[in-house]
């Protein structure tokens, strides 16, 4: 489920059409970032019961997933929508909390 | 058709490639007999429309099948016995034969005739043989070739002479050949509701779902380039879980209906479901699908991506329910979704000891950036994805198709 949801009644404020569609590109984004945090928090806490060939994936996929949550959280919350700002600044401390505890992983 | 939604950014993923529901592939090769757009999807009244077709003819595998029974009986001068004995195995005849003991004192006033469940009938022994004693051995009978083998079969032992008895001792019947297979899973597909889809949902939702769409269709063209190694799992299942599920809204007259339905000979349902629950990177594989991230087996709550290689490539985003009790199996579509609907599959019996496999469609598009793409040739090619999903089913269970 995404975590952020904004009302319709509070996207129509945004008036131009083209402010809409970045606000809702904006959105998915930030859901994405706030699930790759989510995600990664699970997977250190599952660690330790995660079968071998699961962990193994998983440390070949991580630079890509880190690299991702990078570019994701690397966006100030001043470039996103005025409606999603600090969702933003939310997502990027819990990516940098996960990001931590997944590079700690081995 | 005029929309409010841009669609410049590229790539533009429905404007080429529409979405099926929840998924699309490309025309069917196993079918000897496709469905053309006039029998389905265009025309006058496209409602209700059915059409039919069928996959190719399967290869025989060669097995036999045999009885014997004992009947003892005597044959009384110038009388006439039968006696009747059963196959039990679905044969179709390619040889026959006969071992006959019969004891008796003039072999040539004898008549032995057999006939075949069918009604057809060879006669064995006419009489020959003057007045040796006995008719004993193996009588080949090419006569029956082509007969199917299962069911009760008749031997007629005449006297036809006076002066002589004997008594039918006993006989055996030996069938080889093939089994009559299955050529066709009874595929056909209604289309109905609205025709052709279109969008539902609120300006704004049509809006974001676009937003979405373009999104996911970036990530499906990368993972197509890289063969899937862009971006890993580990993303995509985040992805996934950042989307919310997209029911129809409740604008019923919006609704398309699309309809398909199939038959698996000599398979039960729960065999059938349980090859889906197990397999689904073989299933949707069997319309060019990749499943993403890779699954061993479908989960309650699980959550896809269903990758269709192409230009441009494409990522149906969906959600798995399953009711192992009713044996069926829900694809509800997520955000980003070109379609926003549900596709149910049940498995049931036929009550011919077989598996109906019906899958009911229900959508309409999740954007007008969505309706752009979807002519009649989309929703061909949407037949054609299940078309084949159908068809693995059935060549699942009966290889060599």
């Amino acid at each position: 489920m995404p975590r952020v949801s904004t009302p319709e009644s509070e996207v129509a404020k945004l008036g131009a059409t083209a402010q809409i569609e970045a606000h809702h590109s904006d959105e998915a984004l930030l859901n994405e970032l706030f699930a790759l945090a989510e995600l990664s928090h699970e997977t250190v806490v599952g660690w330790a019961v995660t079968p071998a060939a699961a962990r193994k994936k998983f440390l070949v996929e991580r630079s890509a997933a880190v690299a991702r949550g990078d570019a994701l959280a690397a966006r100030s919350p001043e470039e996103v929508s005025p409606l999603l700002r600090g969702e933003q600044a939310k997502a990027c401390r819990e990516w940098a909390t996960a990001r931590e505890a997944l590079l700690g992983l081995g | 058709m005029p929309s409010r939604i841009s669609t410049a950014r590229p790539p533009a993923p429905v404007s080429s490639r529409p979405a099926p529901a929840p998924a699309e592939g490309r025309p069917s090769t196993r079918s000897t007999r496709t469905v053309s757009p006039a029998d389905t999807f265009s025309g006058a009244t496209p409602r209700g429309t059915t059409a039919r077709s069928t996959v190719a003819p399967l290869p025989s595998l060669t097995l036999g099948t045999s009885a014997q029974v004992s009947p003892n009986a005597a044959i009384p001068d110038r009388g006439t016995i039968t006696s009747r004995l059963s196959l039990n195995d679905a044969v179709t005849i390619d040889k026959l034969s006969l071992n006959l003991d019969l004891q008796h004192t003039w072999r040539g006033d004898l008549k032995v005739t057999l006939t075949s469940p069918s009604g057809k009938s060879v006669v064995v022994h006419n009489r020959t043989g003057g007045s040796a004693d006995d008719l004993k051995g193996t009588f080949d009978l090419s006569g029956f070739a082509g007969e199917p083998a299962k069911g009760e079969w008749t031997l007629t032992v005449a006297d036809e002479a006076r002066g002589d008895v004997g008594v039918l001792k006993s006989w055996k019947l030996s069938a080889t050949g093939a089994r009559p297979r299955p050529t066709d899973n009874e595929f056909r597909s209604t289309v109905g509701g609205m025709y052709p889809p279109v969008a539902a949902g609120s300006f704004f939702t049509q809006l974001k779902q676009a937003r979405i769409l373009t999104q996911l269709s970036l990530s499906a063209q990368a993972s197509v380039a890289s063969r899937g190694m862009t971006p890993s799992d580990f993303e995509v299942r985040a992805k996934l879980r950042s989307l919310d599920v997209m029911l129809p809204t409740q604008e019923a007259t919006r609704t398309t209906r699309h309809d398909f339905s199939s038959r698996i000979e000599g398979v039960a349902p729960e065999k059938a479901y349980e090859h889906f629950v197990q397999n689904p990177g073989q299933v949707f594989g069997a319309a060019d699908l990749k499943v993403r991230p890779g699954v061993g087996r479908l989960e309650h709550g699980q959550r896809l991506m269903l990758e269709a290689p192409g230009s441009p490539s494409v990522w149906f985003p969906v959600e798995v329910r399953l009711d192992p009790a009713q044996r069926t199996i829900g694809i509800l579509t997520l955000d980003g979704h070109p379609l926003r609907g549900t596709n149910d599959f049940s498995f049931t019996s036929d009550g011919r000891g077989g598996t109906r496999v019906e899958q009911l469609t229900r959508y309409q598009l999740s954007s007008k950036a969505a309706e752009l793409g979807m002519d009649a040739a989309a929703l061909r090619r949407q037949h054609d994805t299940w078309q084949k999903v159908h068809a693995h089913f059935f060549t699942q269970f009966h290889p060599g198709a």
